[in-house]
């Protein structure tokens, strides 16, 4: 028998307090106003594997994975080990540790094509430094990105426009996904003013759905701003790790001048990276970049860490696998149901919606009905695996998701 | 543009767009335009313009400039409009003006107006809570046509709502008939009719969530998270819309 709904009330009440001291209450991507209210957790306590608890002590098999950052599973022994040494030293010095050049040299020898590596916290840290680096490496000023890409929450990457001035982004530029000539048009415009190009590896924006790079897309934008004197920098910080140990840019075939990381590097530790290949180098050193809490060693000693569990134990396959395994779980309970999925993206971070609507309202249901009894689904975002998952937590899901997509069925019928 | 020319058409059409409701809805509007049959042209001098059309206790609204209006309240600037709005100034009779009467009784309905867009808690006699319903319909279409003429003419604005999703809107409170909107492009704009299946539902949990909200008690997303307003659909949407929102309870309040 399929458990009772979870309750909130715990969540309920420290929200309640939040929004008195707190703006929003929730700031950012993990407001409660982006997912379902009612039927997802706002706080939560601890977490193992890959499951975590909330304040009420609902239990989850988490697919979102802390928005990626959880590739090994929460509480990762490795990794913990690591970083708990490198604290129990001391951090916060007046200087970088020997892990710094360690995770420079470690990164340097996986990740094909670059040279030197440089260090933040959070992926926008190093987004906003790589387009820096590109700046003061071609001596221009504009900044291609594609239409609905997430490249950070600094001024001329933040999606809307609240405390934001129109200089900001004066010199930001979309293009169409997958669209070449949309990208040769704005070299067209800015023939000589465009710094860098900034792509993810396949297309992966919220609310919608994922994309993968058609054929020479990538490619052919790599040769276009090579050949008008513009750089190519690969913000890998979501597929960061789930795609290629060696980066992403090697799964799907392009060569990137600048690669940003953050996220799955560390299993969750907060660090950031900026790869760079020789030729930009000069650039990357006078561009000054800082912070105090940049160069902790634990995250650190973490990153190094995750990165040979990363490879020793498979890891990449592993969530590709599992990803499979839900991936096809969820069309036949879906079409038990009548429903028809659309499933996009690689198989270890899936975007899923309901095929016949683009507004999202099946998946509030399904994903609120699935996460108020166990699988923590979301609604808007793509989900990850993680390499603590298990056969059985699949399993275990995916019933929960066919009492999710009665739901579904019931509310709306048949696709 | 100036923020008072934004302001001004803010005032005439997404304010003064609320006297048919008011003139439905309030018991002492409603008396006080039942014998009239005429039209008011409000117009700003080489700028916008609003027409009401009252028939019998029915008034509809045009934004639109008309000839031969049955009087014709003309401002010389953008500035003498909103104050004008904002009970600091008085409109100048360009046609009609031997329509004393019509002129002695508007202050009363533009009173009654003012009354509803900022009520916010009930009044003692409003045992039913209808007053404070209308009001929040009121304030809730006024607050849409002013997102719609806000992103008309400010890029920022603009930009907002052409990235996100296009779609249809229900604003929705208990015993409210909804507020329906269209956000299509750059633009948005009130529907006459509800869409059957909106593709975007903001339900406030009650009259008094949604005056809170736009009394500014209530933060959006705090709102959303307590469960004091319950957003379906398009989130995306939902949040281009607030932003502009914000912008436009910012210009107001400046």
């Amino acid at each position: 028998m399929m458990a009772a709904p979870f309750r909130f009330t715990r969540s309920r009440e420290l929200l309640t307090r939040a929004v008195e001291v707190i703006p929003r209450g929730i700031y950012g991507t993990k407001s409660p106003a982006l997912v379902v209210p009612g039927s997802f957790p706002y706080y939560a306590e601890s977490g193992a594997g890959c499951r975590f608890r909330d304040v009420d002590s609902n239990e989850y098999i988490d697919f979102l994975c802390g928005f990626g950052g959880n590739l090994l599973g929460y509480r990762d022994r490795a990794v913990d080990d690591a970083a708990a040494a490198a604290m129990r030293r001391g951090f916060g010095f007046n200087t970088p540790c020997p892990e710094m050049v360690e995770l420079a040299e470690e990164l340097t020898a996986r990740i094909a094509g670059m040279d030197w590596a440089l260090f933040g916290v959070n992926g926008s840290d190093m987004t906003t430094y790589a387009l820096q680096t590109a700046r003061a490496h071609t001596g221009r000023r504009k900044v291609l990105a594609a239409h609905g890409a997430y490249h950070g929450a600094h001024p001329w990457a933040v999606p809307g426009h609240a405390g934001l001035l129109e200089e900001d982004l004066a010199h930001v530029h979309r293009f169409r996904w997958n669209d070449l000539d949309s990208v040769a048009g704005l070299f067209h415009r800015y023939p000589d003013d465009i710094a860098a190009v900034m792509v993810t590896p396949y297309h992966h924006p919220a609310f919608a759905d994922s994309e993968l790079p058609a054929a020479g897309f990538l490619d052919g934008l790599c040769a276009l701003a090579h050949d008008r004197g513009a750089l190519v920098i690969s913000d890998d910080i979501r597929v960061g790790f789930r795609a290629d140990l060696r980066g992403s840019h090697v799964r799907f075939g392009y060569q990137p001048d600048l690669c940003c990381y953050s996220k799955a590097i560390a299993n969750g530790y907060p660090i950031a990276a900026c790869l760079g290949r020789d030729g930009v180098k000069g650039a990357a050193s006078r561009v000054f970049c800082t912070g105090t809490f940049w160069m902790h060693a634990y995250p650190m000693a973490a990153a190094l860490a995750c990165l040979r569990r990363i490879e020793e134990d498979g890891v990449i396959e592993r969530v590709t696998a599992l990803g499979e395994r839900l991936i096809a779980g969820l069309h036949a309970a879906a079409a038990r149901h009548g429903q028809r999925l659309a499933v996009t993206g690689l198989p270890a971070m899936p975007f899923v919606r309901f095929a016949n609507e683009t507004d999202f309202h099946r998946s509030q249901l399904f994903c609120a009905e699935a996460t108020r009894r166990g699988a923590y689904f979301h609604p808007h975002h793509n989900w990850f695996l993680s390499a603590a998952h298990t056969g059985a937590d699949i399993d275990e899901s995916l019933q929960i998701a066919d009492r999710a997509m009665r739901a579904v069925a019931e509310r709306f019928g048949a696709a | 543009m100036t923020p008072d020319a934004i302001r001004a058409r803010i005032f005439l059409h997404g304010v003064l767009a609320q006297i048919p409701a008011l003139c439905a809805g309030d018991a002492e509007s409603h008396a006080l335009v039942r014998g009239w049959r005429t039209s008011i042209q409000f117009a700003q001098a080489g700028g916008p313009a609003a027409l009401l059309r009252f028939r019998d206790g029915a008034v509809s609204f045009e934004p639109v400039r008309r000839t031969a209006p049955g009087l014709s309240l003309w401002f010389p600037t953008d500035r003498a409009l909103v104050r004008s709005f904002t009970g600091s100034g008085v409109p100048i009779p360009l046609f009609g003006v031997w329509r004393v009467g019509l002129l002695r009784a508007l202050p009363t309905l533009t009173s009654r107006l003012s009354h509803y867009l900022s009520l916010s808690e009930p009044e003692p006699g409003d045992r039913s809570g209808e007053a404070l319903t209308l009001a929040l319909r009121m304030r809730l279409d006024a607050l849409v046509r002013a997102v719609a003429v806000l992103a008309s003419v400010d890029s920022r604005a603009r930009r907002t709502l052409q990235e996100a999703p296009d779609g249809t809107i229900a604003l929705r409170a208990p015993g409210m008939a909804d507020v329906a909107a269209r956000k299509r492009g750059d633009r948005l704009a009130i529907e006459p009719e509800p869409d059957a299946a909106p593709n975007l539902t903001l339900g406030f949990a009650s009259v008094s969530c949604g005056h809170d909200l736009l009394a500014g008690r209530l933060e959006p997303a705090a709102a959303i998270g307590l469960g004091s307003i319950e957003l379906r659909g398009q989130t995306l949407l939902a949040d281009a819309v607030f932003q502009v929102v914000g912008d436009v309870q910012m210009l107001l309040a400046g």
